[in-house]
């Protein structure tokens, strides 16, 4: 066999592995990742990698992702807004992922060659998309829960607002207009609820299997979570109105 | 002739029944009475209030707000985790 070929061939390994790690080195380093990182170098720029300089990067990574399901496992942990269901089974996936990105290091350092080494150290964002998909997905589910509950909020406001408005001393044109803007506030929630229903079962049980194509199912999420924010906004801003109205 | 016990009698029948019109007078003013149960027959319901009580509606919205806040955070989280990348070590 050529010598020269087989050079050739372990450079351009040696590059290819420097190449894709360099990439989710970019996004742990400065926590606000780019789409295109910078510090990625050009495929015409050979850059050697010794085995144990890559088992480092991977545990970098790893290290990284870690902390972020660390924070999110607190975010979980701690939040009101989610469900007893939703909670469980957050928890579950976030400690199932430390579990198994905990084994994925290990292996890693016990790789003996750089094409192991290479492979294994893929299955940090292939495996797991940290970043990419549970990270976002742990964020939606909170917020669709927490819109759940403001709906609820809000169903309990306008009883309360209502009573306010029949109580009230104001002249039947104010009062009518208050209650015009109870109204809207009504129709703003059931809007946000009809936004926000089927948003958490439709992320939850995302994996990084599924991923990229199943990164519409984020985005939509995202939207339908942001038009229902907007809706509770508008209802918030009747609420105001109204107690305004009846000088409460 | 009237008998001076019969008198006696008559006299302190008449300050117990004004003893018991007093005690009924007071009863009204119990605070019982004040929030509409047992109210005497007749007495109209309180008018509506011009400065109603929003004790109630300013917990709820604060409780919002809250919530509002808590939501606010997680979506800018998620967004920043929809532009993020992670790499790809398969190039």
């Amino acid at each position: 066999m050529n010598v020269h070929l087989v050079a050739r061939g372990l450079a351009s390994l040696v590059v290819t592995a420097g190449l894709g790690l360099a990439g989710a080195v970019a996004v742990d380093a400065d926590g606000t990742p780019s789409p295109s990182p910078t510090s990625v170098p050009t495929r015409g720029t050979h850059r050697v990698i010794t085995l144990g300089a890559l088992q480092a990067r991977c545990d970098a990574a790893v290290h990284k992702r870690l902390g972020t399901l660390a924070a999110d496992d607190t975010f979980v942990k701690q939040s009101a807004a989610l469900t007893g269901a939703d909670q469980a089974t957050l928890e579950g996936q976030i400690s199932a992922d430390q579990s198994g990105l905990t084994a994925l290091e290990q292996a890693i350092n016990g790789d003996t060659t750089l094409v192991q080494a290479h492979a294994d150290c893929e299955l940090i964002v292939t495996g797991y998309s940290v970043y990419l998909l549970q990270d976002p997905k742990i964020h939606e589910v909170i917020a669709a829960d927490g819109i759940e509950k403001v709906d609820a909020t809000f169903n309990t406001l306008a009883p309360e607002l209502q009573t306010l408005i029949n109580n009230s001393s104001v002249s039947a044109a104010v009062k009518a207009q208050a209650q015009t803007d109870l109204n809207d506030l009504i129709s703003k929630v059931a809007a946000s609820h009809t936004s926000i229903s089927g948003v958490t079962s439709s992320v939850i049980a995302l994996t990084p299997a599924g991923y990229p194509g199943n990164k519409v199912d984020l985005t939509s999420a995202r939207s339908n979570i942001k038009t229902a924010r907007s809706d509770l906004s508008g209802a918030r801003g009747d609420a105001n109105k109204i107690i305004k109205l009846l000088g409460a | 002739m009237t008998h001076p016990t019969a008198l006696r009698n008559t006299i302190l029948c008449g300050l117990a029944c004004l003893a018991a019109a007093a005690c009924g007078a007071t009863s009204v003013k119990d605070p019982a009475a004040a929030t509409g149960a047992g109210a005497p027959v007749g007495v109209t319901a309180a008018a509506p209030s011009a400065t109603p009580d929003t004790s109630a509606v300013n917990q709820s919205i604060g409780s919002i707000d809250n919530q509002l806040n808590g939501i606010d955070s997680q979506v800018n989280a998620a967004d920043a985790g929809l532009s993020a990348t992670e790499g790809d070590p398969a190039q």
